[in-house]
């Protein structure tokens, strides 16, 4: 709904009512629950039911939460604020701009998940907690770029302003990805070449592989259900917004 | 004679501290039974994971509260 009509609706109806403050604050979310112990399931089956690595040991089980928290901040939650900035500049539709928001958000604490895991995975099989690598470098920046992002919203107070200059930062933003995904092969560096997500078959033995995917579905979860609750937190403010200021 | 011994306890102080100085630098000692003993960076990186998304929860379901907590003009 747009701003105009909350502030019609405001006009109509300018009496608060405390006994329904909301429709919905006693729910309990399941789907957040469930992917939360979806998470500690698979991290549980990392660390005791699978192998550890005859080479870097059981650092090595990092694995399991550092490449699916890539999967969904760089690829899942990128993509989306890609795809809502693109749309929102074409349709200007208020729910876009939510949704391109709340996936910067939820990606940026994933990436930041990659970024501290990685270099704790790094320190034993590297030697180093940190090399300026092509991969981890940009990254970084993108990193940067999303929380710049997320500044820039907090800094215009139009929000027809603010949807339209995040819009075109968010999609701009999300065209480092790619470039992230082929610095492996496109530059030498310490970082290695991706196991599972390559055209050939995935170079991880079947035990590894199962907990990998089990990993990646229930962290996949986790991002859907904190996405849907920042989505919601989203609305809920905007329509106190435009109660307030309608 | 004198200086043939004084560089010789040169030599070995210096070999002394040259070791001393590698020995504080080497990051792992290998293990003959397998590989290093490296669970308490898996530690640490699980420690990071669960507090990390277990604070980002907390603080959503915070915002969340906070905001339905606020009153709202009915329809």
């Amino acid at each position: 709904m747009s701003s105009a009509g909350y502030a019609g609706q405001s006009a109509h109806h300018n009496q608060y009512q405390s006994d329904q403050r909301t429709e919905s604050s006693g729910r309990f979310d399941w789907f957040l629950a469930f992917a939360v112990v979806a998470c500690i399931g698979a991290m549980i089956r990392a660390v005791w039911f699978t192998p550890i690595d005859a080479m870097l040991g059981a650092a090595q089980k990092i694995f399991y939460v550092h490449v699916p928290a890539a999967i969904a901040g760089l690829y899942i939650a990128c993509g989306i604020l890609a795809i809502c900035s693109i749309v929102y500049l074409w349709i200007r539709d208020d729910r876009l701009d939510r949704l391109a928001e709340s996936s910067a958000e939820v990606g940026l604490v994933f990436m930041g998940i990659v970024l501290v895991t990685g270099p704790v995975w790094a320190r034993t099989s590297w030697g180093t907690w940190w090399v300026w690598d092509a991969r981890i470098t940009s990254t970084l920046f993108l990193w940067l770029i999303v929380l710049g992002y997320l500044v820039l919203r907090g800094a215009v107070d139009s929000p027809s302003q603010r949807a339209r200059l995040s819009a075109v930062m968010g999609s701009l933003a999300a065209l480092l990805v790619p470039f992230i995904h082929l610095t492996v092969y496109l530059f030498r560096g310490m970082h290695p070449q991706p196991v599972v997500i390559k055209p050939e078959a995935p170079s991880l033995p079947p035990e590894m592989l199962r907990t990998f995917g089990f990993s990646s579905i229930s962290f996949l979860f986790l991002f859907l259900a904190l996405l849907r609750m920042r989505y919601r937190s989203a609305t809920l403010r905007d329509e106190r917004a435009a109660l307030v200021h309608g | 004679m004198m200086a043939g011994v004084i560089g010789i306890a040169s030599m070995t102080s210096s070999a002394a501290m040259f070791l001393q100085d590698t020995s504080s630098k080497v990051a792992y000692v290998a293990r003959p039974g397998g590989p290093v003993d490296t669970s308490a960076y898996m530690w640490a990186g699980y420690a990071i994971v669960i507090v990390v998304y277990g604070s980002y929860i907390a603080l959503l379901l915070r915002r969340n509260a906070k905001l339905r907590s606020q009153p709202r003009i009915s329809p």
